[in-house]
Formats: structure tokens, C-alpha cells, sequence
């Protein structure tokens, strides 16, 4: 359904930016014939549409009849290496906002001009991927931008590159990327009618990226996997996945993803196969420490102490004197602290951010400690299991993971061993049953559907 | 909707399980026990300071707890002392300490935080459960003013 209904008039173009302070209008005379130019201030260089646009058309186009002018624009009379026809106002319209000059011909037609301005972010290293060995170039907010990087990257003509356009009002660009004779089609297809029958006012934010690709998910863990490196994108395109890169976003988004693929980093592609799978393996524990830790430490010490070895119990126990809360309720309470220090350093400065680590964490702490309000013990659970959760590589993951640690240690506040085993259990069931673009999470260990129970609680719904 | 009557239920049932911990902060972990009988009443002894007396063990494990200052926790049990010629009590411990609890005989109570360290070292060969099945001759603990010596008989 058109956006814009009407005929494509120099009015209608008009009403379209009613008000819009940004938009510039101009009649240019052409010989005989009064032809119309639109552009967004700011989108377009009004150097190039001077020269590449009204100097044309003020000095060379000629003709004897509209029609006959328009068809000499589009045949190149006006020298500029992008030139599009637009048939309708939606066209017009949409060709405008992406910093083309139109030029109304009234009756033959409309052409859109490319003369974009060359102010964008230039191409920066990664600032949360770093390698050492890797590629230095990340991504950008610019759509063509990122392709020309990926194009950099993959120089095979099989590339495929499927824009579209997303968002009521954000009219955002969408590329669908990936390799022609290596990537299954049919995930191409899924991603493609994912983007099409995309219903949303914007797409602005990545989180509503995730959100709206990957479906109404009900999960903390990520069905995406998000890159500001080139090589990694592309790294992801030659393993048979399929890439979406979105105009404003400076990142690149794969799919489909799975655990084993979120514990990859890019720094495993620059080492040997020995160290990159040592450290893989490390990644791996790190993950179980920071999701079981603070759990298994409630219930063990609150539970089961007969499992802590004698002399570590005493210390423990001697440790925890005078601390006037329980296990449960100081393991609770320095979680929740732990995540109110890293949300307040997500949202300052990098070097206020800093000091509010070391104040937070390190005087804060240890003040705590000596003051008898925390137990060691406690801190130092917390802190391995925090510490273990910037070990993952995707943080997207780590969040997730950090939800999950919370429900296993109220789980295991409940009932001890008992209750971080059920716990454990609807994790791996929850996680077993998801999806990215229809392919297994916990690939090759689960076909990504829910035990036979909830389906069939489910379909009696 | 049912869904939501799943996650209910489930959330009652966690609620009204009868899972009772007990903060560590509050316990007295016992590593070495001794027992005896005195006067016809069974005497228990433990390396954290806490004593009961009662008719059987039981009643005299009973009698320490309501007395001690925190929550005694004999699961960390690791040596039981039982003095000589009175062998018999060994039966009434099995159900009460942990089969893996080694055991020995002494004539007199000994220091019992300095034995606690030498029988870490120097271990008993007997187990609780070993001795329940075998009733095999149990070594000697010998405080020879202020050394310790166990002896295999």
C-alpha cells in the first residue's frame, strides 16, 4: 500500500515535508520549461548538486518537449553516475531521505540524483573487539559503507546483497548479506521474510533490531550474534551463516547463532589451533563459574557444609563471625551490589567509570570486610564469578548468564543442592529449546524443541 | 493460562518443601569426639568444648546440642575416641556419626585440640564401619605427657 497516495506533483512533493525546516525547494529554468529540485539539507553536498545538477540543466538540457527533456536528463545530458527513475510519491520521498536531489519534470516524470554529503564517521578500530593480530577496521553507521567493507573483505562476485526498507517512520535500511553456493538458501529465505513482514514504527535502537529479527523472544540469551569487525562478519558469511547490517547501527548481525558460536572470540582466528582451544576451554569453565559459583556456594554453605572440607569450613566459619546476615542474603546483596556497580559504569565516562570501580569495588569492599558486614568468603565467590563473566566473549551471553546466575542462587536459597539442580535443569530445558532462525541453540545437542510436556500443555492452550 | 498454573504450582511446591538449612555461621563443626560412660550415663566430649551426658548416645548427642552455643555439626566428624573397655557404646555411634569416622581407644580423655592435629597425621586404620562389620581390635591412643602415640594391637 502506497505510503504517499496522489500524483507526483510539485504540490504533493511539497506537502510531504510540510514544515520541515531541512528541506530545500527550487524552480530552475530550463529554456522554455520550469522544472522543480528537492533535497534534504544536510543529506546532500550543495556543491555537487550545483555542479552536477543545476549546471546541466541550466546550460546543456534542451529539448523541445518535457518528455523529450526527461528522457535527455536519464540518458545522461545531467552528468552524475546515479541517476533513478521515480514512478511514484513513495519513491520520491524515500529517495530524498537518503540524500538524493530530486528533479521534478511536471508530467514526464521525476529523477533522483545521487549527491549525497561525504560527512560521515570515517572507519575506526574496534573499541570492544580488539585483537592484536586482527583486522583494525570496524563498522560504521553508514549502510554502504559497511557493504563497501564487506566487499573489502570478501571479494567474490557471489556476495549477494538483498536491501530492503524497515520502520513506519525510521524507513531504515536493511541488507540481507550473504554468499551465493555457501550459505543455505533457505536462511536466506527465513531472514528475508523476517525483514518484509517486519511491522514497527523504527528501527533505531539494537535492541529492537534483536528484538524484531529474531521474533517475540522470551529469553535472556542472545539469538543473534552482533560484530563491529569486518572480519569477523565475514568470517561468519564463509561459515554458511547469513549477515544483516542495518543503516545507523554500527555493527553487523549474524544469524543463525548457537552457544559453541558465542563462546568463540576473534581472537581465536589469530592464534594456533592449540592455544586458541586451550583458552576456548578455559572460556568454557569461566562460563560454568560465573553461572554456578554464587548458587553452589549458598546451597553448600547454607545446605550441605558436610561437602566443604573441614579446615576450609572452620575458616569460613570463623570468617563469618560476627557478620550479621546470612550466606543467602550476603551472596543476594553483593550480587545485586556487583550489578549496580557495573550498570554505573556502563553509563559514565570511561575514566569517572574507572574510579567507581575502584571506589565501588576495591575501598568499598574491603571496608565491608573489615567491618565485619561481609564475610571474605562471600566477596571473594562473587567477585570470582563476576570476574569469570567478562571472561565470555559475547555480552549479550554474559547477560544473560548473569540473569540465570540470580535464579539459581535464589533457587538454591530455597532448596540447597536440590533446588540449583532444578534450576540447572529448566536452564538446560530452556535453553534447549530455543531457536536462531529456526536452527538449534544447543546444536547438536538438542533439536530446539520443548519437552514433550510443555508442547503438548501448549497445544491443549 | 495453564501455563501460568504450571509455574504456580511449582512455585508452592518449592515453597512448602521441607528444606531447612542452616547457615554456616552457626555451626560448631566437630572433628574429634570422645565417649565414655560415667556413673551408668553415657558421656560425649567434643574438640569444640561442648559435652553431654545422657542414657545412650543418642540422648547424650541430644543433651550437647540443646547445650551448645551454636548448631553442632557432626557430619565433619573425622575421629572418634572411644575409652577403653567401653567398646560396646561403638554400636549406638553408627547411626550417629559417619561410617568413615575413624576410630581408637584411649584409657583417659586426651587434650582433645592437640589430638585432633595428631590424628591428622598419624591416622587410625579403623573405620566406624569397618569395625560395625569386622569388630576388629581397635588401636591405642596413648598420651604420654603431652606426646601422643597410637598403637595397632
Amino acid at each position: 500500500m502506497a505510503r504517499y497516495p496522489g500524483e507526483m506533483t510539485d504540490e504533493n512533493i511539497r506537502k510531504i515535508f510540510e514544515n520541515a525546516a531541512d528541506f530545500n525547494y527550487r524552480p530552475a529554468q530550463c529554456g522554455k520549461f520550469t522544472l522543480y529540485t528537492y533535497a534534504i539539507d544536510g543529506l546532500t553536498a550543495g556543491a555537487n548538486a550545483s555542479e552536477y545538477i543545476f549546471r546541466p540543466i541550466t546550460d546543456h538540457l534542451r529539448a523541445e518537449s518535457m518528455q523529450a527533456l526527461y528522457d535527455a536528463a536519464l540518458d545522461g545530458m545531467i552528468y552524475n553516475s546515479v541517476a533513478r527513475e521515480c514512478k511514484d510519491l513513495d519513491t520520491v520521498a524515500l529517495m530524498l531521505v537518503n540524500g538524493f536531489c530530486v528533479v521534478l519534470f511536471p508530467g514526464a516524470g521525476a529523477i533522483a540524483f545521487e549527491v549525497k554529503t561525504p560527512e560521515k564517521r570515517g572507519i575506526s578500530a574496534p573499541e570492544l573487539e580488539h585483537t592484536a593480530k586482527g583486522a583494525k577496521d570496524a563498522f560504521v553507521e553508514t549502510n554502504r559503507t559497511n557493504t563497501s567493507l564487506i566487499r573489502r573483505h570478501l571479494r567474490t562476485p557471489n556476495l549477494r546483497l538483498y536491501e530492503t526498507q524497515v520502520g513506519q517512520h525510521s524507513i531504515t535500511n536493511v541488507t540481507v548479506a550473504w554468499i551465493d553456493g555457501v550459505t543455505d538458501m533457505e536462511l536466506v529465505a527465513r531472514m528475508k521474510k523476517r525483514l518484509d513482514t517486519m511491522r514497527t514504527d523504527g528501527l533505531v535502537t539494537p535492541a529492537a533490531v534483536e528484538e524484531l529479527i529474531t521474533g517475540g523472544r522470551s529469553t535472556a540469551f542472545p539469538l543473534l550474534q552482533y560484530t563491529e569487525r569486518a572480519d569477523r562478519f565475514c568470517e561468519g558469511l564463509l561459515a554458511g551463516r547469513v549477515g544483516v547490517i542495518v543503516d545507523g547501527i554500527p555493527l553487523g548481525y549474524l544469524a543463525p547463532v548457537d552457544v559453541g558460536v558465542l563462546m568463540q572470540s576473534p581472537e581465536d582466528w589469530g592464534k594456533d589451533y592449540v592455544s586458541a582451544s586451550a583458552i576456548r576451554v578455559l572460556r568454557y569453565g569461566a562460563l560454568l563459574l560465573s553461572l554456578l559459583l554464587p548458587g553452589l556456594f549458598i546451597a553448600m554453605a547454607t545446605f550441605h557444609q558436610e561437602m566443604i572440607p573441614l579446615q576450609l569450613l572452620r575458616a569460613m566459619i570463623k570468617s563469618k563471625e560476627s557478620v550479621p546476615f546470612s550466606t543467602t542474603l550476603e551472596v543476594l546483596m553483593l550480587l545485586l551490589a556487583f550489578e549496580i556497580l557495573q550498570e554505573s559504569g556502563v553509563h559514565l565516562p570511561p575514566s569517572i567509570g574507572q574510579s567507581v570501580s575502584i571506589i565501588g569495588g576495591i575501598v568499598v569492599g574491603t571496608a565491608a570486610v573489615e567491618a565485619k558486614f561481609i564475610s571474605p568468603a562471600a566477596l571473594i565467590i562473587v567477585s570470582v564469578a563476576g570476574v569469570c563473566g567478562y571472561v565470555l566473549p559475547n555480552r549479550d551471553l554474559a547477560d544473560g548468564i548473569r540473569v540465570w546466575r540470580f535464579v539459581l542462587a535464589a533457587l538454591s536459597a530455597i532448596a540447597g543442592l536440590f533446588g540449583w539442580t532444578v534450576g540447572l535443569l529448566l536452564l538446560v530445558i530452556h535453553l534447549s529449546s530455543l531457536t536462531s532462525l529456526d536452527t538449534p541453540y544447543l546444536k547438536p545437542f538438542s533439536a530446539g524443541k520443548k519437552p514433550l510436556l510443555l508442547r503438548r500443555l501448549k497445544k491443549q492452550r | 493460562m495453564k501455563r501460568w498454573i504450571v509455574y504456580i504450582a511449582a512455585a508452592i511446591l518449592f515453597a512448602v518443601t521441607p528444606f531447612r538449612g542452616t547457615d554456616i555461621a552457626k555451626l560448631a563443626p566437630v572433628e574429634v569426639v570422645w565417649l565414655t560412660e560415667k556413673g551408668g550415663q553415657v558421656y560425649l566430649e567434643t574438640d569444640t568444648g561442648d559435652m553431654g551426658w545422657g542414657m545412650d548416645v543418642r540422648a547424650a548427642l541430644e543433651d550437647m546440642k540443646a547445650a551448645a552455643p551454636g548448631s553442632i555439626f557432626l557430619e565433619t566428624a573425622d575421629y572418634l575416641i572411644v575409652e577403653q573397655g567401653r567398646e560396646a557404646l561403638l554400636e549406638q555411634t553408627c547411626d550417629v556419626l559417619r561410617p568413615s569416622c575413624m576410630v581408637c581407644t584411649a584409657e583417659t580423655m586426651p587434650d582433645m585440640e592437640a589430638v585432633a592435629a595428631y590424628l591428622a597425621a598419624h591416622e587410625p586404620q579403623i573405620t566406624l564401619r569397618q569395625w560395625q562389620v569386622e569388630h576388629q581390635k581397635l588401636p591405642v591412643l596413648r598420651d604420654l605427657e603431652g606426646r601422643f602415640e597410637l598403637i595397632a594391637e
